[in-house]
């Protein structure tokens, strides 16, 4: 059951149709600071009726789009730390395999009930107050490879690292980037500064992303009629929502969405169990 | 810093490389779409259900049609964006003398080549 019956339209009328809602999509999660996925795939689902694991498997397309697209603004500012990025993505992509194998076995409703409890966490991280605890003092892991910043040190590395395989995991999963968990961890385990783990994470997420995109496209979950528009709705929607995000209420947006976030999540965990 | 502020640089460029990439997935995806023959009213509606078949599968049930096949080298091309990426951070390492992080890259590029051979049904 959707929202919108789509069974009536043109196959370019419905190309249009996905596209406009990525833009929208995109839009939005460039100003909340978001990823596409936590937008698209309930979108996809609830909204037009696709079934849960065409979606995040679109969803996983239109990460790896946007965080390609968008590396060089991230390199650009000097935040992202290279080294630390490469040392866990080998957390993150062991992760992601292990979440594509558990989406073999896994039912459907269970991926509802999952996506519902992540948009209900990443509603309550939003309303979380950040406090930055900084260190200079860096983990012996850190120190033999220069993980750490000129500022800043690199606290409990094997943790981090762990919590960045758990991140893959649910980014294979879900069709998400996982940067909400990526930054909790660097932030609260690690002890970076919160831009540098902003940024960090958005340069490994597209890593992330490909991980089991790959597997889901030769698997034949990922089609292009889906996941074209979503793609390109998406960079184009982030590109908007970046130069218009000067000018927003985010605030009030950001307030707003976390109330949205919520109704979603029910309507997801809904769904699952009774799917 | 000198290494790291060069890696840095390098970096930037690749990135730049990258932000190139998806404007050209982007198009052969684009293209696809829009050369794909009309279908039915109800075409979306198979969406609905969960059909496992694999990527092959599809392909030879649309007769490997053209606009099918531009429009996976678009996905191809895309997810292959980050593969590259990390080849090149490896090898970037390891001109600058890394080798530790160097191997690092070429690992997490090893787990990526694994992930997406899962994928195939043996």
């Amino acid at each position: 059951m959707s929202f919108f019956d789509l069974t009536s339209l043109s196959f370019l009328q419905i190309e249009l149709f996905l596209m406009i809602i990525s833009i929208g999509a995109g839009f939005l999660g460039a100003l909340l600071g978001l990823g596409g996925g936590i937008i698209v795939v309930p979108v996809l689902t609830l909204c037009l009726g696709v079934h849960i694991r065409y979606a995040i498997a679109a969803s996983l397309i239109s990460i790896i789009a946007t965080s390609s697209g968008a590396a060089a603004g991230f390199l650009k500012d000097r935040l992202t730390n290279l080294r630390l990025a490469v040392f866990l993505e080998v957390g993150t992509v062991s992760g992601a395999i292990i979440g594509f194998l558990i989406s073999r076995w896994i039912q459907s409703s269970w991926l509802f009930l999952l996506f519902g409890g992540f948009l209900m966490f990443s509603a309550l991280m939003m309303l979380r107050r950040r406090e930055e605890i900084l260190t200079t003092v860096s983990h012996p892991w850190a120190q033999k490879l220069r993980l750490s910043g000129d500022t800043y040190g690199v606290q409990q590395v094997p943790l981090g690292l762990f919590a960045m395989f758990g991140a893959g995991i649910l980014s294979a999963l879900l069709g998400i980037g996982s940067g909400i968990f990526k930054v909790m961890a660097m932030d609260m385990a690690m002890k970076l500064p919160m831009k540098v783990s902003s940024a960090t994470s958005n340069f490994m997420i597209g890593v992330t992303a490909s991980a089991s995109a790959g597997a889901y496209l030769l698997r034949g979950d990922i089609r292009p009629e889906i996941a074209g528009p979503v793609a390109l709705g998406i960079i184009f929607g982030s590109w908007i929502g970046a130069r218009a995000m000067v000018r927003m209420p985010t605030q009030i947006i950001r307030q707003i969405f976390i109330v949205v976030l919520c109704i979603v999540s029910v309507q997801m965990i809904w769904k699952g169990f009774h799917s | 810093m000198k290494n790291d502020e060069q890696i840095e640089s390098l970096e930037m460029r690749i990135a730049i490389l990258l932000r190139w990439g998806v404007v050209g997935a982007g198009i052969f995806l684009a293209c696809g779409i829009l050369l794909h023959p009309a279908m039915g009213p109800n075409s979306f509606g198979s969406y609905h259900d969960y059909q496992q078949r694999s990527l092959g599968t599809y392909l030879s049930e649309n007769n490997f049609s053209a606009p099918l096949l531009i429009a996976y080298a678009g996905l191809f091309w895309l997810i292959s964006l980050p593969l590259i990426r990390v080849a090149l951070t490896s090898f970037l390492f390891w001109r600058q003398k890394e080798k530790t992080l160097s191997m690092m890259a070429l690992s997490v590029l090893g787990l990526l080549l694994i992930s997406c051979a899962l994928g195939l049904e043996i």
